[in-house]
């Protein structure tokens, strides 16, 4: 889908920055979930946090992709 | 970034590049990122509980429209957008109403924005001053409700930034990257203190299930187009594509990571709000919806409420100030390309700004302002032409981008939307972009919807494209050029010169081998056919 960029020479803060965020999603995504299923589920709801976990799942395998990407040129 | 200059405007004048990764997404984000600071309040107004729904509905058809500019700015990184897109794709006259519809979108974006700004700007005043500027209100002859004090700031905003912008504004790429990296981090922890600490499952669902038996559909489907206008300035991904070294490689990354990010906050915000607040507080609160739930947070909501004003309002006047400078690029481009005058592109002696520009469109964004005040709600009635000029763009900017494909097959494509059949024409495999067919279907039920359901957008957006149009006809006749035809333009030679300068050597290389091979080909089968002719000759 995208040209590929040269791989990562070192990991950068914003690895770092980008990880945290996706576990920041993922749990933040959680949160909501178990929050409406406990109190009062909606389409809304489900859907954000579903989104969330999504957005944080896709992050942290981005992150794990340019980590592998650094060990293999190691 | 540098602002458009141009002193003649037949000669070329070459944008610098100069913007990094994420100098690029951060240029977008602050741009399509302030949106949702204007139109939040206006969706939950509209669509009530069902907001998130809008939100997610209008969002989707985002998502293609960013994926379709995206393709178009990785493979044309020029800043005149979706007017240049149309005029590759459909000709002069498609270019031109493309560029007509987003004119009216530039112009509305300086009066919307600076109207919204405005209003995060009187968050303050009621604990300053004692006054709420929503309950002063003039009559004016048979209108009674002007609410003068909100009118006044938003000519001070326009008027002001004009004046900046004739001086010669360096709307530098480090401003936007401080102020997008300010929001970003404030719309996250906005988002996710009030999920953890705020947010009631119970209230959104309440609402949410309310909505869902009650509201009429014709006021989700107003809702749902209003929605659109938290996702407008994608024009400022090819924007910045001009401005940016190595565009191929970096804008599908980085348009395609402010497209999600824009659209997670969208739905987020809208979710997170209806499960602090009622509806009925955002609609009585149109102005700062942002900031009402800010201020609701527990523990941090008397620092976030303030805070999340200051910002709100800064960033929806760069915001404004994106359509003053996005009206002079877009003029700049439409005069190289004939289809308006040059006199607008006319440099100021001493300031070397494109003054006429700056003064017509700043002024027409000030009337529009004043003439929105007259009606019952300013805000309502500019989102309402801002999503018909959005809407109707983006519907000519996909059926350039389908028409591409089968036109210009040869320019390299660093990014394609996913899901392509692929079919044979005139010799050649073209990939036909079925989620364009989507966008495109999508585009329309929304402009339907605009014009279904807004009762000042169905009118003043089409006569303005109408206004624009007249004037297209008499400028090209009196120019002796073609009214409904094309000018002809090298457009091989100018795709070179821009990948040249976009310092894209491999796709300057694999253009000219695309163009050989075709030349090839063409030598092919006229010597396959010339026995044939010379048989005819002979007879």
């Amino acid at each position: 889908m995208f040209r590929k960029l040269p791989p990562p020479t070192k990991f950068t803060i914003t690895d770092k920055y980008k990880l945290l965020l996706g576990v920041i999603a993922i749990v933040l995504g959680a949160v909501i979930l178990w929050r409406a299923v406990e109190i009062a589920m909606s389409v809304p709801a489900l859907m954000v946090s579903i989104a969330f976990i999504g957005f944080g799942s896709y992050r942290l395998w981005l992150g794990y992709t340019r980590l592998k990407q650094l060990r293999a040129k190691r | 970034m540098t602002t458009a200059n141009s002193g003649d405007s037949r000669g070329k004048e070459e944008l610098r590049r100069d913007v990094t990764v994420w100098g690029s997404y951060t240029w977008g984000y602050a741009d399509v990122g302030a949106d949702i600071y204007a139109a939040l309040g206006l969706v939950i107004a509209a669509a009530e509980g069902l907001a998130p729904m809008a939100f997610a509905l209008a969002g989707v058809i985002y998502i293609l429209i960013g994926l379709g500019y995206t393709e178009l700015s990785s493979t044309y990184p020029v800043a005149g957008g979706g007017h240049y897109f149309a005029l590759r794709g459909l000709g002069d006259f498609w270019g031109f109403v493309a560029g007509a519809a987003l004119l009216l979108d530039y112009t509305i974006d300086i009066a919307l924005f600076a109207v919204a700004s405005a209003g995060y700007v009187n968050f303050f005043l009621p604990a300053v001053f004692g006054i709420n500027p929503g309950h002063i209100i003039v009559a004016l002859g048979p209108l009674h409700d002007i609410k003068i004090v909100w009118l006044l700031e938003t000519m001070v905003l326009i008027f002001s930034l004009m004046f900046i912008n004739i001086r010669g504004v360096r709307h530098s790429s480090r401003l936007n990257e401080i102020l997008g990296a300010m929001d970003l981090i404030l719309e996250t922890t906005v988002v996710m203190l009030g999920f953890i600490l705020a947010w009631h499952p119970a209230l959104l669902a309440s609402q949410w299930h309310a909505a869902l038996h009650s509201l009429p559909l014709s006021k989700f489907m107003y809702g749902s187009s209003l929605a659109i206008i938290s996702f407008v300035g994608l024009e400022s991904i090819s924007q910045a594509a001009q401005e940016t070294r190595r565009p191929a490689t970096i804008i599908p990354r980085t348009s395609i990571a402010l497209i999600f990010t824009v659209f997670i906050f969208a739905v987020g915000f809208s979710t997170v709000g209806l499960g602090i607040l009622p509806w009925q507080q955002f609609s009585a609160n149109i102005s700062d919806p942002v900031a009402q739930i800010a201020k609701s947070i527990p523990y941090l909501g008397f620092i976030a409420g303030p805070f999340t004003a200051v910002l709100g309002a800064t960033i929806l006047l760069i915001s404004a100030n994106t359509g003053v400078m996005g009206a002079s690029r877009l003029t700049l481009s439409m005069s190289q390309l004939h289809l308006v005058t040059g006199w607008l592109d006319k440099i100021h002696p001493r300031f070397h700004t494109p003054v006429r520009t700056i003064i017509i469109f700043s002024a027409m964004g000030a009337l529009e302002a004043l003439l929105a005040f007259l009606t019952p709600s300013a805000m309502d009635t500019l989102g309402n032409m801002y999503a018909f000029g959005a809407t109707l763009g983006y519907m000519i900017v996909f059926v350039s981008l389908i028409v591409l494909r089968y036109r210009d097959p040869y320019s390299p494509r660093p990014y394609k939307m996913p899901v392509n059949v692929k079919i044979k024409s005139g010799g050649n495999t073209v990939d036909f972009p079925l989620m364009g067919i989507l966008g495109f279907i999508g585009v329309s039920f929304i402009l339907f919807e605009v014009i279904f359901t807004h009762a000042i957008g169905r009118i003043a957006g089409p006569a303005w494209v109408i206004l624009c149009l007249i004037y297209y006809l008499f400028w090209r006749r009196r120019n002796h050029l073609p009214l409904f035809g094309s000018v002809k333009h090298n457009w091989e030679k100018e795709q070179i010169d821009v990948l040249t300068s976009a310092e894209e050597y491999d796709l300057v290389e694999e253009y000219k081998n695309a163009l050989a091979q075709r030349d090839k080909k063409v030598k092919h089968d006229v010597s396959k056919t010339a026995p044939t002719d010379k048989i005819h000759d002979n007879r």
